[in-house]
Protein backbone atom coordinates (compact mmCIF):
# COMPACT_ATOMS: atom_id res chain seq x y z
CA UNK A 1 0.00 0.00 0.00
CA UNK A 2 0.85 3.42 -0.30
CA UNK A 3 0.44 6.83 2.22
CA UNK A 4 -1.55 9.30 1.20
CA UNK A 5 -5.46 9.91 2.57
CA UNK A 6 -3.25 11.96 5.06
CA UNK A 7 -1.91 14.67 2.31
CA UNK A 8 -5.11 16.99 2.44
CA UNK A 9 -4.58 19.72 0.74
CA UNK A 10 -7.37 21.22 -1.75
CA UNK A 11 -9.15 17.41 -1.49
CA UNK A 12 -12.33 17.65 -2.67
CA UNK A 13 -15.54 16.63 -0.92
CA UNK A 14 -14.94 18.17 2.22
CA UNK A 15 -17.96 20.57 3.95
CA UNK A 16 -18.55 23.29 6.74
CA UNK A 17 -15.50 23.35 9.37
CA UNK A 18 -16.96 22.33 12.45
CA UNK A 19 -16.49 24.68 15.49
CA UNK A 20 -17.08 23.61 18.93
CA UNK A 21 -19.21 25.96 20.80
CA UNK A 22 -17.40 27.47 24.02
CA UNK A 23 -14.40 26.36 25.23
CA UNK A 24 -13.67 22.46 24.86
CA UNK A 25 -11.74 19.97 26.67
CA UNK A 26 -7.85 19.25 25.65
CA UNK A 27 -9.00 15.74 26.35
CA UNK A 28 -12.77 14.43 26.37
CA UNK A 29 -12.21 10.74 27.48
CA UNK A 30 -9.35 8.56 29.55
CA UNK A 31 -7.91 6.42 26.41
CA UNK A 32 -6.96 9.82 24.53
CA UNK A 33 -4.90 10.88 27.75
CA UNK A 34 -3.45 7.41 27.75
CA UNK A 35 -2.64 7.84 24.29
CA UNK A 36 -0.78 10.94 24.85
CA UNK A 37 1.45 10.20 27.38
CA UNK A 38 2.07 7.09 26.15
CA UNK A 39 3.06 8.33 22.50
CA UNK A 40 5.22 11.20 24.37
CA UNK A 41 7.06 8.93 27.33
CA UNK A 42 8.31 6.48 24.45
CA UNK A 43 8.82 9.24 21.80
CA UNK A 44 11.09 11.10 24.65
CA UNK A 45 12.90 7.17 25.32
CA UNK A 46 14.17 7.44 21.79
CA UNK A 47 11.88 3.91 20.67
CA UNK A 48 11.34 5.47 17.48
CA UNK A 49 11.36 9.12 16.17
CA UNK A 50 8.84 12.07 15.36
CA UNK A 51 9.21 11.10 11.61
CA UNK A 52 8.64 7.65 11.94
CA UNK A 53 5.50 8.29 14.26
CA UNK A 54 4.38 10.66 11.16
CA UNK A 55 4.72 8.10 8.91
CA UNK A 56 3.29 5.58 11.07
CA UNK A 57 0.31 7.76 11.20
CA UNK A 58 0.59 7.88 7.03
CA UNK A 59 0.50 3.76 6.89
CA UNK A 60 -3.24 3.47 7.81
CA UNK A 61 -5.61 2.72 5.20
CA UNK A 62 -6.68 5.58 3.46
CA UNK A 63 -9.99 4.54 4.09
CA UNK A 64 -9.68 3.91 8.07
CA UNK A 65 -7.54 7.02 8.41
CA UNK A 66 -10.58 9.32 6.89
CA UNK A 67 -13.22 7.91 9.13
CA UNK A 68 -11.02 8.41 12.26
CA UNK A 69 -10.55 10.97 14.93
CA UNK A 70 -7.70 12.84 15.48
CA UNK A 71 -6.63 10.96 18.87
CA UNK A 72 -7.30 7.48 17.01
CA UNK A 73 -4.13 8.78 14.38
CA UNK A 74 -2.20 8.75 17.51
CA UNK A 75 -3.06 5.42 18.28
CA UNK A 76 -2.86 3.87 15.39
CA UNK A 77 0.73 5.13 15.33
CA UNK A 78 1.83 4.62 18.64
CA UNK A 79 0.86 0.69 18.30
CA UNK A 80 2.35 0.04 14.79
CA UNK A 81 5.37 1.96 16.05
CA UNK A 82 5.44 -0.30 19.01
CA UNK A 83 4.71 -3.33 16.91
CA UNK A 84 6.90 -2.64 14.35
CA UNK A 85 9.79 -1.78 16.85
CA UNK A 86 8.98 -5.52 18.32
CA UNK A 87 7.79 -3.86 22.29
CA UNK A 88 5.00 -5.45 21.98
CA UNK A 89 2.50 -7.06 19.54
CA UNK A 90 -1.33 -6.63 17.94
CA UNK A 91 -1.87 -10.06 20.15
CA UNK A 92 -0.63 -9.31 23.40
CA UNK A 93 -2.40 -5.53 23.37
CA UNK A 94 -5.94 -7.55 22.56
CA UNK A 95 -5.81 -10.68 24.73
CA UNK A 96 -4.65 -7.99 27.75
CA UNK A 97 -7.57 -5.45 26.41
CA UNK A 98 -10.01 -8.33 26.73
CA UNK A 99 -9.41 -9.66 30.21
CA UNK A 100 -10.08 -6.39 31.38
CA UNK A 101 -13.59 -4.58 32.31
CA UNK A 102 -15.32 -2.35 29.60
CA UNK A 103 -15.35 0.37 32.70
CA UNK A 104 -11.83 1.22 34.68
CA UNK A 105 -12.66 -0.37 38.26
CA UNK A 106 -10.05 0.37 40.06
CA UNK A 107 -7.29 2.71 40.40
CA UNK A 108 -4.60 1.95 38.75
CA UNK A 109 -1.14 0.97 41.09
CA UNK A 110 1.29 3.86 40.82
CA UNK A 111 4.59 3.11 38.90
CA UNK A 112 7.36 5.26 39.59
CA UNK A 113 10.02 6.18 37.01
CA UNK A 114 11.55 9.70 38.44
CA UNK A 115 14.40 9.36 35.52
CA UNK A 116 12.09 8.94 32.53
CA UNK A 117 9.60 12.00 34.31
CA UNK A 118 12.47 14.11 34.34
CA UNK A 119 13.60 13.50 30.90
CA UNK A 120 9.87 14.20 29.72
CA UNK A 121 10.13 17.29 31.39
CA UNK A 122 13.35 18.85 29.96
CA UNK A 123 12.13 17.85 26.27
CA UNK A 124 8.68 19.66 27.27
CA UNK A 125 10.52 22.61 28.49
CA UNK A 126 13.97 22.50 26.17
CA UNK A 127 12.69 20.98 23.28
CA UNK A 128 13.95 18.62 20.84
CA UNK A 129 15.29 20.55 18.06
CA UNK A 130 15.37 19.35 14.63
CA UNK A 131 17.53 21.97 13.38
CA UNK A 132 21.34 21.17 12.06
CA UNK A 133 24.17 23.40 11.75
CA UNK A 134 25.31 22.12 7.87
CA UNK A 135 28.49 23.35 6.66
CA UNK A 136 27.36 24.48 2.85
CA UNK A 137 25.23 28.02 2.81
CA UNK A 138 21.97 27.89 1.50
CA UNK A 139 21.52 27.44 -2.85
CA UNK A 140 18.44 29.59 -2.58
CA UNK A 141 17.94 33.39 -1.22
CA UNK A 142 14.67 35.90 -1.10
CA UNK A 143 13.63 36.46 -4.47
CA UNK A 144 14.45 33.58 -6.20
CA UNK A 145 11.96 31.35 -8.32
CA UNK A 146 11.67 28.01 -7.59
CA UNK A 147 9.46 24.94 -8.82
CA UNK A 148 8.32 21.84 -6.32
CA UNK A 149 9.64 18.97 -7.72
CA UNK A 150 7.10 16.01 -8.86
CA UNK A 151 7.67 13.88 -6.09
CA UNK A 152 6.00 10.46 -4.65
CA UNK A 153 8.38 8.62 -2.59
CA UNK A 154 7.10 5.03 -1.79
CA UNK A 155 7.86 6.14 1.79
CA UNK A 156 7.35 9.95 3.97
CA UNK A 157 7.63 12.75 2.51
CA UNK A 158 6.77 16.62 3.69
CA UNK A 159 5.88 17.97 0.22
CA UNK A 160 2.08 18.15 -0.07
CA UNK A 161 1.25 16.93 -3.72
CA UNK A 162 -0.97 20.24 -4.18
CA UNK A 163 2.75 21.84 -4.59
CA UNK A 164 4.07 19.53 -6.46
CA UNK A 165 5.00 20.76 -10.41
CA UNK A 166 4.25 24.36 -9.25
CA UNK A 167 6.47 27.43 -9.01
CA UNK A 168 6.85 29.87 -6.56
CA UNK A 169 9.20 32.56 -4.94
CA UNK A 170 11.51 31.61 -2.35
CA UNK A 171 10.94 34.75 0.94
CA UNK A 172 12.97 33.02 3.59
CA UNK A 173 15.59 30.77 4.29
CA UNK A 174 14.26 29.37 7.91
CA UNK A 175 17.66 27.16 8.62
CA UNK A 176 18.50 23.85 8.00
CA UNK A 177 16.68 21.01 9.52
CA UNK A 178 16.51 16.86 9.84
CA UNK A 179 15.29 15.78 6.82
CA UNK A 180 12.22 13.57 7.18
CA UNK A 181 12.55 11.10 4.10
CA UNK A 182 14.96 9.75 5.15
CA UNK A 183 14.79 10.32 8.74
CA UNK A 184 11.51 8.03 8.86
CA UNK A 185 13.41 5.33 7.57
CA UNK A 186 16.09 5.58 9.97
CA UNK A 187 18.90 6.17 6.46
CA UNK A 188 20.10 9.23 8.38
CA UNK A 189 19.46 12.86 9.18
CA UNK A 190 20.46 14.72 6.19
CA UNK A 191 19.72 17.96 7.24
CA UNK A 192 18.93 20.65 4.36
CA UNK A 193 18.45 24.08 4.16
CA UNK A 194 14.32 24.38 4.52
CA UNK A 195 13.03 27.84 2.31
CA UNK A 196 9.36 29.36 2.40
CA UNK A 197 8.20 29.47 -0.51
CA UNK A 198 5.49 31.85 -1.92
CA UNK A 199 2.52 30.42 -4.27
CA UNK A 200 0.35 32.60 -5.91
CA UNK A 201 -3.66 30.77 -5.62
CA UNK A 202 -4.01 30.52 -9.21
CA UNK A 203 -0.74 28.65 -10.09
CA UNK A 204 -1.79 26.03 -7.06
CA UNK A 205 -5.17 25.97 -8.01
CA UNK A 206 -6.32 27.78 -11.49
CA UNK A 207 -9.38 28.98 -11.93
CA UNK A 208 -10.71 27.35 -8.50
CA UNK A 209 -7.75 29.68 -6.44
CA UNK A 210 -9.22 32.80 -4.88
CA UNK A 211 -8.35 36.21 -5.38
CA UNK A 212 -5.81 38.07 -3.60
CA UNK A 213 -4.46 34.95 -2.21
CA UNK A 214 -1.43 33.59 -1.77
CA UNK A 215 0.13 30.01 -0.02
CA UNK A 216 3.47 30.80 2.07
CA UNK A 217 4.67 26.77 2.26
CA UNK A 218 8.19 25.54 4.35
CA UNK A 219 10.12 23.44 1.96
CA UNK A 220 13.17 21.25 1.96
CA UNK A 221 16.26 21.98 -0.37
CA UNK A 222 15.60 18.59 -2.23
CA UNK A 223 11.95 19.61 -3.20
CA UNK A 224 12.57 22.17 -5.09
CA UNK A 225 14.31 23.31 -8.44
CA UNK A 226 15.33 26.68 -9.93
CA UNK A 227 13.31 27.81 -12.33
CA UNK A 228 15.83 30.72 -13.34
CA UNK A 229 19.57 30.93 -12.65
CA UNK A 230 19.79 31.63 -8.46
CA UNK A 231 21.04 35.29 -8.26
CA UNK A 232 24.19 33.73 -6.70
CA UNK A 233 24.72 32.14 -10.15
CA UNK A 234 24.50 34.74 -12.42
CA UNK B 1 9.96 2.26 10.17
CA UNK B 2 10.30 0.88 6.88
CA UNK B 3 8.59 1.59 3.93
CA UNK B 4 5.50 -1.08 3.03
CA UNK B 5 5.30 -2.77 -0.25
CA UNK B 6 2.84 -2.36 -2.66
CA UNK B 7 -0.03 -4.41 -2.02
CA UNK B 8 0.49 -4.91 1.66
CA UNK B 9 -2.58 -4.58 4.10
CA UNK B 10 -1.87 -1.34 6.34
CA UNK B 11 -0.09 -2.78 9.63
CA UNK B 12 -4.07 -1.12 12.05
CA UNK B 13 -6.25 -2.37 8.78
CA UNK B 14 -9.40 -3.81 11.13
CA UNK B 15 -8.55 -1.51 14.51
CA UNK B 16 -9.38 1.91 13.30
CA UNK B 17 -12.06 3.45 13.77
CA UNK B 18 -13.00 1.19 16.91
CA UNK B 19 -15.75 1.97 19.93
CA UNK B 20 -14.64 4.72 22.80
CA UNK B 21 -15.05 1.35 24.51
CA UNK B 22 -13.14 -0.67 22.64
CA UNK B 23 -10.06 2.18 22.67
CA UNK B 24 -10.24 2.73 26.33
CA UNK B 25 -9.81 -1.00 27.18
CA UNK B 26 -7.08 -1.54 24.50
CA UNK B 27 -5.55 1.65 26.11
CA UNK B 28 -4.91 0.27 29.46
CA UNK B 29 -3.90 -2.86 27.86
CA UNK B 30 -1.26 -1.06 25.91
CA UNK B 31 -0.30 0.75 29.71
CA UNK B 32 -0.59 -1.84 31.44
CA UNK B 33 2.22 -3.98 29.12
CA UNK B 34 4.45 -0.74 28.71
CA UNK B 35 4.34 -0.42 32.88
CA UNK B 36 5.14 -4.27 33.22
CA UNK B 37 8.11 -3.76 30.95
CA UNK B 38 9.70 -1.26 32.55
CA UNK B 39 9.31 1.62 30.05
CA UNK B 40 6.97 4.04 31.11
CA UNK B 41 5.68 5.09 34.69
CA UNK B 42 2.28 5.86 35.74
CA UNK B 43 3.38 9.27 37.17
CA UNK B 44 5.35 9.85 33.41
CA UNK B 45 1.86 9.52 31.95
CA UNK B 46 -0.21 11.80 34.71
CA UNK B 47 2.22 14.72 34.44
CA UNK B 48 2.31 14.77 30.60
CA UNK B 49 -1.09 15.06 30.60
CA UNK B 50 -1.68 16.91 33.29
CA UNK B 51 0.98 19.78 31.69
CA UNK B 52 -0.90 19.94 28.47
CA UNK B 53 -3.88 20.22 30.19
CA UNK B 54 -3.46 22.76 32.96
CA UNK B 55 0.05 24.33 32.21
CA UNK B 56 -0.16 25.16 27.96
CA UNK B 57 -2.54 26.65 26.12
CA UNK B 58 -3.44 30.34 24.19
CA UNK B 59 -3.04 32.41 27.32
CA UNK B 60 0.68 32.20 27.32
CA UNK B 61 0.63 33.08 23.25
CA UNK B 62 -2.06 36.05 24.77
CA UNK B 63 0.88 37.50 27.16
CA UNK B 64 3.23 37.62 23.70
CA UNK B 65 0.64 39.15 21.76
CA UNK B 66 -0.26 41.91 24.45
CA UNK B 67 3.38 42.55 25.26
CA UNK B 68 4.13 43.47 21.57
CA UNK B 69 1.00 45.65 21.29
CA UNK B 70 2.72 47.57 24.25
CA UNK B 71 6.37 47.37 23.77
CA UNK B 72 7.99 48.51 20.01
CA UNK B 73 10.50 46.79 20.50
CA UNK B 74 9.80 43.69 21.48
CA UNK B 75 7.30 43.59 18.86
CA UNK B 76 10.27 43.92 17.04
CA UNK B 77 12.38 41.31 18.60
CA UNK B 78 9.43 38.98 17.91
CA UNK B 79 9.23 39.39 14.63
CA UNK B 80 12.77 38.90 14.05
CA UNK B 81 13.18 35.93 15.96
CA UNK B 82 10.16 34.91 17.70
CA UNK B 83 11.93 32.41 20.02
CA UNK B 84 14.12 34.65 21.55
CA UNK B 85 11.41 36.79 21.72
CA UNK B 86 8.95 34.07 23.56
CA UNK B 87 12.02 33.07 25.92
CA UNK B 88 12.15 36.28 27.63
CA UNK B 89 9.00 35.52 28.73
CA UNK B 90 9.83 32.34 29.53
CA UNK B 91 7.79 30.59 26.74
CA UNK B 92 9.06 27.67 24.73
CA UNK B 93 10.05 24.33 24.69
CA UNK B 94 8.48 21.11 22.30
CA UNK B 95 6.80 21.87 18.97
CA UNK B 96 8.36 25.38 19.63
CA UNK B 97 11.61 24.98 19.14
CA UNK B 98 11.84 27.29 16.28
CA UNK B 99 8.84 30.10 16.40
CA UNK B 100 7.96 32.11 13.99
CA UNK B 101 5.42 35.63 14.52
CA UNK B 102 3.82 36.71 11.39
CA UNK B 103 1.96 39.91 11.84
CA UNK B 104 -1.30 40.93 10.42
CA UNK B 105 -2.09 44.27 8.74
CA UNK B 106 -3.93 46.68 7.23
CA UNK B 107 -3.10 45.31 3.90
CA UNK B 108 -2.65 41.54 5.39
CA UNK B 109 -4.20 39.17 6.91
CA UNK B 110 -2.37 35.58 8.11
CA UNK B 111 -3.94 32.47 8.73
CA UNK B 112 -2.57 28.97 9.22
CA UNK B 113 -3.25 25.30 8.83
CA UNK B 114 -1.24 21.89 8.67
CA UNK B 115 -2.70 19.87 5.49
CA UNK B 116 -0.37 16.99 6.37
CA UNK B 117 -1.20 16.23 10.24
CA UNK B 118 -1.87 19.37 12.49
CA UNK B 119 1.27 21.07 13.45
CA UNK B 120 0.94 23.62 16.03
CA UNK B 121 2.91 26.02 18.18
CA UNK B 122 2.50 23.87 21.54
CA UNK B 123 4.20 26.37 23.82
CA UNK B 124 2.74 29.55 22.67
CA UNK B 125 -1.00 28.12 22.07
CA UNK B 126 -1.11 24.85 23.99
CA UNK B 127 -2.95 22.03 21.99
CA UNK B 128 -4.66 22.44 18.84
CA UNK B 129 -8.45 22.76 18.56
CA UNK B 130 -10.92 20.54 16.97
CA UNK B 131 -11.78 22.62 14.04
CA UNK B 132 -7.78 23.04 13.31
CA UNK B 133 -7.40 19.11 13.59
CA UNK B 134 -10.51 18.61 11.43
CA UNK B 135 -9.83 16.96 7.74
CA UNK B 136 -12.51 19.47 6.28
CA UNK B 137 -10.50 22.43 7.30
CA UNK B 138 -6.90 20.64 6.63
CA UNK B 139 -8.42 20.15 3.54
CA UNK B 140 -9.93 23.79 2.24
CA UNK B 141 -7.75 26.52 4.03
CA UNK B 142 -5.24 26.39 1.50
CA UNK B 143 -7.79 26.35 -1.30
CA UNK B 144 -10.52 28.65 -0.53
CA UNK B 145 -9.67 30.67 2.75
CA UNK B 146 -12.23 33.37 1.69
CA UNK B 147 -14.82 31.19 2.19
CA UNK B 148 -13.90 29.22 5.29
CA UNK B 149 -12.94 32.37 6.84
CA UNK B 150 -16.36 33.78 6.07
CA UNK B 151 -18.59 31.26 6.10
CA UNK B 152 -17.38 29.19 8.98
CA UNK B 153 -15.65 31.74 10.75
CA UNK B 154 -17.85 34.82 10.18
CA UNK B 155 -14.50 36.37 9.76
CA UNK B 156 -15.10 38.59 6.64
CA UNK B 157 -11.44 39.97 4.93
CA UNK B 158 -11.95 42.94 2.77
CA UNK B 159 -10.63 42.12 -1.04
CA UNK B 160 -8.01 44.22 -1.39
CA UNK B 161 -6.27 42.74 1.68
CA UNK B 162 -4.32 39.24 0.88
CA UNK B 163 -5.08 36.47 2.35
CA UNK B 164 -1.27 34.71 3.30
CA UNK B 165 -2.10 31.14 4.14
CA UNK B 166 0.93 29.44 6.40
CA UNK B 167 1.07 25.27 5.34
CA UNK B 168 3.11 24.71 8.34
CA UNK B 169 4.46 21.20 7.36
CA UNK B 170 7.90 21.24 8.09
CA UNK B 171 9.79 22.76 11.80
CA UNK B 172 9.40 26.00 12.27
CA UNK B 173 6.05 26.18 14.05
CA UNK B 174 3.90 29.66 13.50
CA UNK B 175 1.46 31.92 15.37
CA UNK B 176 -0.27 35.12 14.00
CA UNK B 177 0.42 38.38 15.96
CA UNK B 178 -3.13 39.99 15.52
CA UNK B 179 -4.01 43.95 14.80
CA UNK B 180 -4.06 45.80 18.05
CA UNK B 181 -8.16 46.46 18.48
CA UNK B 182 -9.26 50.03 18.41
CA UNK B 183 -10.43 51.80 21.62
CA UNK B 184 -7.78 49.74 23.51
CA UNK B 185 -5.13 53.17 24.61
CA UNK B 186 -4.07 53.63 28.10
CA UNK B 187 -5.18 49.41 28.40
CA UNK B 188 -2.75 47.08 31.10
CA UNK B 189 -1.27 44.32 29.81
CA UNK B 190 -3.49 42.26 31.19
CA UNK B 191 -6.18 43.86 30.03
CA UNK B 192 -4.64 43.81 25.97
CA UNK B 193 -4.37 40.10 27.10
CA UNK B 194 -8.13 39.42 27.68
CA UNK B 195 -8.45 40.42 23.77
CA UNK B 196 -6.06 38.35 22.64
CA UNK B 197 -8.11 34.46 21.51
CA UNK B 198 -6.71 31.43 20.51
CA UNK B 199 -8.27 31.88 17.26
CA UNK B 200 -7.02 35.22 16.24
CA UNK B 201 -3.41 34.10 16.57
CA UNK B 202 -4.21 31.25 14.73
CA UNK B 203 -5.87 33.94 12.14
CA UNK B 204 -9.76 32.88 11.82
CA UNK B 205 -10.75 35.59 13.54
CA UNK B 206 -9.30 38.99 14.85
CA UNK B 207 -8.61 40.13 18.44
CA UNK B 208 -11.58 40.47 20.59
CA UNK B 209 -12.72 44.20 21.12
CA UNK B 210 -12.66 46.13 24.12
CA UNK B 211 -16.01 46.02 26.61
CA UNK B 212 -17.77 48.80 26.26
CA UNK B 213 -18.40 50.48 29.53
CA UNK B 214 -21.80 52.70 30.92
CA UNK B 215 -19.98 55.18 32.13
Amino acid sequence: MRPGAHDLGGAPGYGAVERAAGSEPVFSEAWQRRVFGLTFATLAQGLYNTDENRFARESMDPADYRASSYWELWFAALETNLVDKRIVSFGEIDSRAATLQSESTSDRPDVLMPELFDDVESAVRGGVSPARDVGDSPRYGPGDRVRALTHHPRGHTRLPAYAMGREGVVTRVCGAYVYPDTNAHLEGEHPHYVYTVRFAADELWGSRGEPGVVVHLDLWEPYLEPTAPAESEQ
Amino acid sequence: METLPDGAPSPTAGRYPASAVELDRRARALESLLVERGLVGTDTIDRIVEIYESDLGPLLGAQVIARAWLDPAFKQRLLTNATAACAELGIGGLQGESLVCVENTASVHNVMVCTLCSCYPWPVLGIPPAFYKSQAYRARMVVEPRRVLEEDFELVVPEGVEIRVYDVTAEERYFVLPQRPAETEGMTEAELAALVTRDSMIGVALAASPPRSNA
